[in-house]
């Protein structure tokens, strides 16, 4: 008998390990799973074929409200992959359910876990998404598994659908989508050939660009190009040089950084022109941040009108690191007057001069007077327009000439500029004009202004002795 | 028969008992040290780093789950030194999304604590949407570091980067990025120059409105009035009467 018993209860003690074994423990709190799901992880994982080794803090066996309490990013977003490749199809269905509910939907987490839920229950995720949003994201993710059916699903919802699933299909299949291209219609057009383009890229990158070329939807597209330029800078550039696309941007920057001496080689065997210029302008800003001397030398060897477009380059490179370069740059700017390529342009249309006038105003202007009057107008414009005082001060010491009705009449024309001198002093100003139409077109606008915005001060300035008799006539007129 | 139900009894006693005995760490572990050489046979790293050739193979796996596996254990494989390079040769590109931008943000966040100057400035150059992203991520892993770099950051990339900055900072750390508006600021172009826009001042506001107005207040008078709609908005949002009366 009591060998019978010993006999049970070690055959109990068996039994109940070994359902403990297989159960795992209880189930993680959170997880909206039966008792069993654990142990079921388990066969999942194991039945998820051969396993590979996960690094980086990343665990894989985490539960939903572990991973939903980690931080937006890499180990959140692969946690909850990991957690999904093993979730049971009614977990996906909740997860999905309470993202798509969430307010901030988090479309990375939601493309892993369509494509999980569609492969493990296809009529589940389905009917979740029917008549959704979501339904293009489902689509896409059948679509990797049954193309066919993912199509024939697509169509009956309609040219959209039919279309970006086409476009998805592309990506892995590009010569069955471009088969089907001359099918869709011109709204959908140019995402299948998007999509085609990425499918060839895989397979040859010239072919995609070529096919983006003469598609008649795009031009070359710049994410293609930066994908090639990764592979291969040097033939993706030329691509982009000879077939005169704006790609080349891109391909230039990234050969840039992976060889600047072939980026400098295929630069100088470029035709004269836009391009070209501003390729040598990054060049310039790169050698600035190693050198700047030596920067400001190689500037110097170009021919006069590269030479200005490369010292303007290098000018906002130096804001930290050498001021005193940049002020003899600028310096020799100004001497060198306005850039005989870019005509009409000054170089206070860049942003570094304008920057050094606004904080040393006198000597930038100075050196304008000096050397390059043209520049006296719209250097004042600028330093008036932020310091009423000190350019008062230095416009109201110039001569009554011409030169100084050419710089006073935008001064005052500025309701910006008018505001920060006064209007007292807008009107001294216009007073020194010497030529009288000026003068008197100038006056009748500003008086005006200052009668509507101050009529109190306007007649001060009427009784007072600076008023002109020109203007006292007028004021009559308007009475 | 009460000898059955006893024997029956007994059976079920020690059964339950075998249950309940908790389960002892070392079973944890040879279940995963079976499935720990299982990976290693798959993604080990000794013939030759031929990661072009794993990637390939994983889009040969059969299942997603498969494929979800292999791609997280790689891009958390790649050893440090060779993160760079998994980036400039364009990697991820050989898979199909939604692994492509898995793969890549593990990538990418892995370069971005090894070396996250070199990775920021790759992701400028790629002109990657998510720089703020990362540069978010490096100011919280060392802001010392993120804001020296930001100094000495290109002019041309300069309010974009700060941009990007302060909008990946309110989603991880909105007290940081205020503390940085703060800190950083320009009276004439106010916090972060002419990257401190309408938004993120209103977000920033709304995290905590009482340091917001607090840090307004050492503003230039210019700044101040820029960024008076912005309290204004989220005092309505709180209180209308209270926004209507500011």
């Amino acid at each position: 008998m009591k060998l019978v018993l010993v006999i049970s209860g070690l055959l109990g003690l068996v039994t109940g390990l070994g359902l403990r074994s297989k159960r795992g423990g209880p189930p993680s709190e959170g997880e909206v799973v039966d008792q069993n799901h654990a142990w079921e992880l388990r066969e999942a994982r194991a039945s998820n074929g051969p396993e590979a080794e996960l690094n980086w803090g990343i665990r894989g066996d985490l539960t939903l409200d572990d991973v939903s309490a980690l931080p937006k990013g890499g180990r959140r977003w692969a946690e909850l992959a990991l957690w999904a490749a093993s979730a049971y199809k009614e977990e996906l269905a909740a997860r999905w359910a309470f993202l798509s509910r969430s307010k901030s939907q988090n479309q990375e987490e939601l493309a892993v876990l369509i494509q999980l839920w569609v492969e493990k229950d296809l009529d589940g995720a389905l009917k979740h998404v029917n008549g959704t949003s979501a339904e293009m994201g489902f689509l896409a993710a059948f679509a990797k598994l049954d193309p066919e059916q993912a199509l024939s699903l697509a169509k009956e919802r309609g040219e959209y659908f039919w279309g970006t699933t086409l476009a998805t299909l592309a990506e892995s299949d590009p010569g069955s989508a471009l088969a089907l291209l001359g099918e869709c219609s011109a709204s959908t057009r140019s995402q299948v050939v998007t999509g085609i383009a990425a499918g060839l890229m895989k397979i040859d990158p010239k072919q995609a660009m070529d096919f983006l070329k003469t598609s008649g939807v795009f031009g070359p597209d710049s994410s293609c190009m930066k994908e090639w330029a990764l592979i291969d800078p040097e033939e993706a550039f030329q691509w982009a040089v000879e077939n005169k696309s704006d790609t080349a941007y891109h391909a230039g920057d990234i050969l840039m950084a992976k060889s600047p001496q072939a980026f400098a080689k295929r630069v100088e065997e470029m035709p004269t022109g836009r391009m070209k210029n501003e390729f040598r302008a990054k060049q310039a800003r790169t050698k600035a941040q190693e050198d700047p001397d030596a920067a400001v030398r190689w500037a110097h060897e170009m021919p006069v009108g590269t030479r200005m477009e490369m010292l303007l380059a290098i000018g906002p490179e130096l804001e930290s690191s050498d001021v005193a370069l940049r002020r003899e740059i600028l310096s020799s700017l100004i001497r060198g007057g306005v850039d005989p390529i870019y005509e009409g342009s000054s170089i206070l249309d860049y942003g570094w001069p304008t920057q050094e006038l606004e904080r040393n105003p006198r000597a930038f202007i100075e050196l304008a007077g000096e050397y390059n009057p043209g520049l006296l107008p719209s250097a004042a414009m600028h330093w008036a327009g932020r310091d009423g005082d000190g350019s008062y001060e230095w416009l109201s010491a110039l001569p009554k000439n011409e030169s100084f009705d050419k710089i006073a009449e935008p001064l005052v024309r500025s309701d910006w500029v008018v505001k920060e001198l006064g209007y007292e002093r807008a009107v001294s100003l216009v007073n020194k004009v010497s030529n009288v139409d000026s003068r008197q077109a100038m006056g009748n606008m500003i008086l005006q202004k200052w009668n509507d915005q101050d009529p109190e001060s306007f007649r001060r300035y009427l009784d007072s002795e600076d008023v002109l008799p020109e203007q006292l006539q007028w004021w009559e007129e308007q009475r | 028969m009460k000898m059955f139900l006893f024997v029956l009894l007994t059976f079920g006693m020690t059964a339950l008992i075998g249950l309940m005995i908790p389960m002892d760490s070392s079973d944890e572990v040879i279940v995963e040290g079976e499935v720990l050489s299982k990976r290693k046979t798959t993604i080990g790293k000794s013939e030759g780093h031929n990661y072009r050739k794993e990637i390939s193979s994983v889009n040969h796996l059969a299942t997603s789950a498969e494929k979800v596996r292999a791609v997280i254990a790689l891009a958390s494989s790649i050893p440090p030194d060779e993160l760079e390079e998994a980036h400039t040769n364009g990697l991820a590109k050989m898979l199909g999304e939604p692994l492509r931008s898995l793969f890549q943000r593990v990538i990418s966040e892995r370069w971005l604590e090894h070396e996250p100057a070199k990775m920021v400035s790759w992701s400028f150059l790629m002109k990657n949407e998510d720089t703020g992203f990362y540069l978010a991520k490096w100011a919280m892993l060392d802001r010392s570091d993120s804001e020296e770099y930001l100094s000495e950051i290109s002019p041309e990339l300069e309010n974009e980067a700060k941009r990007g900055l302060l909008e990946g900072l309110i989603e991880f750390d909105p007290a940081m990025a205020l503390e940085m508006a703060a800190q950083h600021y320009q009276p004439e172009y106010g916090p972060f120059g002419g990257a401190f826009g309408d938004r993120i001042a209103l977000e920033l506001a709304r995290h905590d409105l009482d340091r917001f107005l607090e840090i307004r207040e050492g503003w230039s008078e210019k700044v101040r009035e820029e960024t008076a709609a912005t309290v204004t908005a989220v005092l309505l949002e709180r209180d209308v009467s209270v926004g209507l009366a500011y």
